[in-house]
């Protein structure tokens, strides 16, 4: 009887048993279940942020490329900017210079390279103003070469276009002050302007250029005055006048010149 | 092959701008004073139709007294188009008696490191 009641409590237990084993097993497998789901939805969320720090980079990339590809177009325009202004300038100072270049071209004569007879003209009316304003006189000098038709015709034309040179060169060398004027008035005449000189002074310069001309010892052998070249001159000098125009300046000299052929070249006639 | 016509040659009284292909060489000479970009849109057709067909494209401006704004800017904006394609060596030649020539060329240069200049 004993025996029986203890195999009774014993099936008992084994039952109760098995029960606690199926119920741990339960919640061994619902764990175990529990714990692959939230596995896979961690994997699930670490592969989404993955990707998406994937796309970040990326974007930041590209980013950054936008931001090279502004920023180089930037120093490409701000470099353009700075060409076109420099260009600008430099422009300027190139027309300018040319500009230069032509006024000068327009007011030599191309053979003597002193005045032409365009920049006299200008000159002496300007000057012939100023002097009027200062109540100051003005002198010319108007010089011609004697007989420089036969010493083209002796020693041709290329000897010829260098006595001009020579010439010129002297008279422009003679007249010291800045506002002196050296100019060539056309063929073998030449003219020095002299601002603010009376006519003592102005036979003064005239004297200078003839003995300078006598020191060059051109040969001229078929001169009937010398053997060698020489200038006439008329000299003139005048207080300049409201009713006066400049040219009676060059005209007086102009008639002196004349004069000083007449009697027998080499010579300063006045007035 | 392409149909379209071949630009050669630009010739005014004032300037001429003229393709050599044998050089690949592409001639700018006179006074180029054209309004505006549009204006100077035929010279960059030649400039971009000349430097498609070559590695390497030189540039003459020994002859070109004058350029004006408008045709700096192009030449810039020329010169970097060049640079974008990355595969052709730029030559430009100038005269160093032509004083614009030896102060904007220069700019250029900043534009593409690689441009080559060569004075006379």
């Amino acid at each position: 009887m004993q025996l029986l009641s203890e195999v009774q409590h014993l099936r008992q237990q084994v039952e109760q048993l098995s029960r606690l084993n199926q119920d741990l097993q339960i919640a061994l497998s619902t764990t175990a279940e529990h714990g692959d789901l939230i596995e896979a939805e961690l994997q699930l969320a670490n592969q989404k942020l993955k990707l998406e720090v994937a796309e970040r980079i990326r974007a930041e990339a590209n980013l950054k490329l936008l931001l090279e590809a502004v920023s180089k177009r930037s120093d490409d325009l701000e470099i353009i900017i700075q060409t076109i202004m420099e260009h600008g300038d430099v422009m300027d100072a190139q027309w300018d210079q040319k500009w230069r270049e032509e006024r000068h071209l327009a007011n030599i004569d191309g053979l003597t390279q002193i005045a032409n007879r365009r920049r006299l003209d200008e000159y002496l009316t300007q000057q012939w103003k100023q002097m009027l304003r200062d109540r100051q006189p003005i002198a010319i000098i108007l010089c011609d070469i004697d007989h420089f038709k036969q010493y083209n015709d002796t020693y041709g034309h290329l000897a010829g276009d260098d006595c001009l040179k020579l010439v010129a060169q002297v008279i422009a060398r003679s007249l010291k002050r800045p506002s002196d004027l050296a100019a060539r008035y056309g063929g073998e005449e030449f003219v020095a302007v002299l601002p603010q000189t009376d006519l003592a002074g102005a036979i003064v310069v005239a004297q200078q250029i003839q003995t300078a001309i006598q020191q060059l010892q051109i040969p001229q052998t078929q001169s009937s005055t010398n053997r060698h070249i020489t200038l006439s001159m008329g000299v003139s000098s005048l207080l300049p006048a409201h009713d006066l125009p400049a040219k009676t300046l060059l005209d007086m000299a102009d008639h002196l010149l004349y004069m000083a052929k007449q009697q027998g070249r080499d010579r300063i006639v006045s007035g | 092959m392409s149909w379209e016509l071949l630009v050669l040659e630009i010739k005014t009284d004032d300037y001429c701008i003229h393709h050599d292909p044998a050089s690949a060489t592409v001639f700018l000479q006179g006074f180029l004073r054209l309004d505006g970009m549009e204006e100077y849109q035929p010279v960059m057709d030649i400039l971009l139709q000349a430097v498609d067909e070559t590695p390497e494209f030189t540039i003459n401006l020994r002859e070109l007294e004058f350029l004006n704004s408008s045709g700096i800017s192009m030449l810039s904006m020329f010169v970097v188009k060049v640079r974008e394609k990355g595969n052709v060596k730029l030559t430009f030649q100038g005269s160093d008696k032509i004083l614009w020539q030896t102060k904007s060329l220069k700019n250029l240069q900043r534009l593409m490191p690689s441009l080559t200049l060569e004075f006379v």
